[in-house]
């Protein structure tokens, strides 16, 4: 006798079998979808902080080196504002380490002729042949020294400018305020170049992109873009050749004669919250509320004829907020949007009126810059920055009004012209 | 040039006289054939214009003018005399005599000279002092904002990462803006102010084919 298992039988136990074995695949799949799942993660978070590391370390090469490299080169700015645009094309040759050469070349869509400006690095020499003057711009230079000294301020206070030091510099600021990483690389002026992005941590800051040659630590091209994400300015260079052999007499001017000498307000070093009050001889209140990431970098004093200007600086590393203090005289104009001269140059758009706490302001671009202005308990206050304008106007609403200033006495003949102005032309 | 309603209107008497140039008369023609209420204005007045061109001129009567000349002398005298009655009997001189009297009394002589004097000094005071809040508003718009923008430009030289081309771009032209300003007529206001506040006034000019270094430039 013969045994056979029924044939449905050994169908349903091949369909069984298949079942087990399909099923267990699919297990085995699953395990291995989610035990890899924190590797792939793992490995992608190493990969974005490598890739982030590496562009930190870049930039950090590129300020470290400051102005080491010597180069030759045509460069090209366009800046755009919202009144309209300007661009121009340069002629650049810098000697390692100070010396530099600008020529702004005229072109249709410059407002502005030819000049050139020599810098040694602690101050500069503006030539404006068309005007027949030359500008001497004290401190306005690119001096590596002094550029490590205020770009890496040794001390910074907190934010409202209290007394709490610690220790920060520019590089960490923008570490800690802006996502850095490497885009890709691309090739530009016969060169290659590493793209790095800097895209702010806080809202309402600007963002950056920077080209760093992949050989020398040098900044190829730069796109800067507003708190809004449009293009605000963009430079590059057209061609540029790196260690030529340069002449010392390239950083002469030969000026026609006749030609006047103009020297412009010095660069000063910053001081401290403290000293800058004890210099002012006024009081200088600071803001309640700074941006995110903005910290207080330092304060100068700026002189206007016989007053002087408390000029507090905030910084988050990349940008800066400009915060100015001046005690009124009396002899201010009107607070309102009126044009200036330098609508001529279609720099500065009218300036509007904005509410503040209980107290009117005006409101004006300055390229891609925002002022914001007010005047409160006898002291005119002034902010500029290219922060988002929101940002500006909750910096000014956090601002007390200090103890109220009384007006500058006025002298006597003074007095006696104003009782007859009053006399005879108020009651008209 | 573009030709507006406005403009043809003010054209179309000439237009229809043919006294326009060439250009204008065609950018007329053009205009009223594509415009209808030029073209109905145009019609209108040229209406008029043959209205008025078909009148007859009527010859006026030989003793129009001498007539017409007799009648206005007469309606001028009769005002003359109207005039005299309202003003009677007194004078001009009745009028102003003690007036007169009081300015050349002996107090009013010696009190003169001083009026004057006072009116001298203190109308240039006045003036100056009325004056004094226009022109402040005015210099205040020249030079109130480039200062404080200036300041700030500057300070992005001391951002690491920042272009200097780019920043001496715009340096570069807010001093010519201010130098500009200054030029205007307005130096004493601006330096006053601190637009251009520690310049150094004009020195003399250099010597021809001078060369100034970074290191060599005068200070």
């Amino acid at each position: 006798m013969s045994w056979s298992a029924p044939e449905g039988e050994f169908v349903a136990m091949n369909r069984r079998l298949l079942v087990i074995v399909t099923a267990g695949f699919a297990a085995m799949a699953i395990i291995a979808i989610v035990a890899c799942q924190p590797v792939a993660h793992t490995q992608a978070n190493t990969s974005a902080r490598a890739n982030a590391e590496f562009a930190l370390a870049l930039l950090k090469k590129v300020v470290e080196a400051g102005d080491q490299v010597s180069f030759k080169a045509t460069q090209t700015v366009i800046l755009w504002y919202p009144t309209g645009s300007n661009a121009c094309i340069t002629n650049v040759v810098h000697k390692a380490p100070n010396l530099t050469r600008t020529e702004y070349l005229p072109s249709a869509t410059a407002t502005s002729g030819y000049r050139i400006v020599i810098s040694d690095g602690q101050s500069a020499w503006h030539y404006e042949p068309s005007l027949g003057v030359v500008f001497h711009m004290p401190g306005a230079g690119s001096r590596p020294d002094r550029q490590q000294k205020r770009g890496t301020p040794a001390a910074t206070v907190d934010a409202a400018g209290g007394s709490t030091m610690r220790a920060v510099n520019a590089m960490s600021l923008i570490e800690a305020n802006y996502e850095v990483s490497l885009v890709g690389t691309e090739s530009l002026v016969g060169r290659k170049a590493h793209v790095i992005k800097l895209k702010p941590r806080h809202a309402g800051s600007p963002s950056r992109r920077i080209w760093v040659d992949t050989e020398l630590p040098f900044i190829l091209r730069t796109e800067k873009y507003g708190p809004n994400g449009l293009l605000s300015s963009l430079s590059f260079y057209n061609h540029i050749e790196f260690s030529p052999v340069i002449s010392d007499d390239t950083f002469k001017i030969q000026v026609l004669p006749g030609v006047a000498i103009v020297t412009l307000p010095g660069v000063e070093d910053l001081v401290t919250l403290e000293e800058l009050q004890k210099k002012a001889g006024f009081a200088i209140t600071m803001p309640e509320f700074v941006p995110d990431g903005y910290v207080f970098e330092g304060g100068t004093l700026s002189p206007r004829g016989n007053l002087q200007v408390a000029h507090i600086r905030f910084t988050d590393g990349l940008n800066t907020i400009s915060y100015f203090v001046a005690p009124l005289t009396g002899n201010e104009g009107p607070l309102r949007g009126d044009p200036t001269i330098a609508d001529q140059f279609d720099m500065v758009s009218l300036g509007r009126r904005v509410a503040l706490d209980g107290v009117k302001g005006q409101l004006a671009n300055y390229q891609d810059a925002k002022l914001l202005r007010w005047r409160t308990s006898g002291y005119e206050f002034t902010l500029i920055g290219e922060v988002d304008e929101s940002l500006l106007v909750e910096m000014a609403e956090s601002v007390r009004a200090p103890e109220q200033r009384g007006p500058a006495k006025e002298p006597f003949p003074g007095q006696v012209v104003k009782f007859f102005y009053q006399f005879f032309w108020m009651g008209r | 040039m573009n030709m507006t309603c406005e403009k043809a209107m003010s054209l179309l008497s000439a237009y229809i006289d043919r006294e326009l140039g060439y250009d204008e008369f065609r950018q007329v023609e053009l205009h009223v054939a594509d415009c209808e209420a030029c073209q109905a204005e145009c019609n209108a007045l040229k209406a008029t214009k043959e209205f008025v061109g078909r009148l007859k001129a009527v010859e006026l009567p030989r003793d129009f003018w001498p007539a017409l000349r007799e009648r206005l002398g007469a309606s001028a005298q009769a005002h003359r005399q109207a005039y005299t009655r309202t003003r009677g009997s007194r004078g001009r001189g009745d009028i102003l005599r003690p007036v007169s009297r009081l300015f050349l009394s002996p107090l009013a002589r010696a009190l003169a000279p001083a009026l004057v004097a006072v009116v001298l000094v203190v109308l240039p005071l006045v003036w100056s002092a009325h004056r004094r809040p226009a022109e402040t508003q005015m210099y205040s718009q020249v030079d109130t904002i480039e200062p404080y923008f200036r300041d700030y430009i500057i300070s992005e030289y001391d951002r690491p990462l920042s272009d200097r081309t780019s920043v001496g771009f715009v340096v570069t032209a807010q001093a010519v803006t201010m130098y500009a300003a200054d030029q205007l007529g307005l130096t004493t206001p601006v330096a006053r102010t601190g637009s251009l506040r520690n310049s150094v006034p004009r020195e003399a000019p250099p010597a021809l084919d001078v060369e100034y270094t970074s290191g060599s430039h005068p200070r």
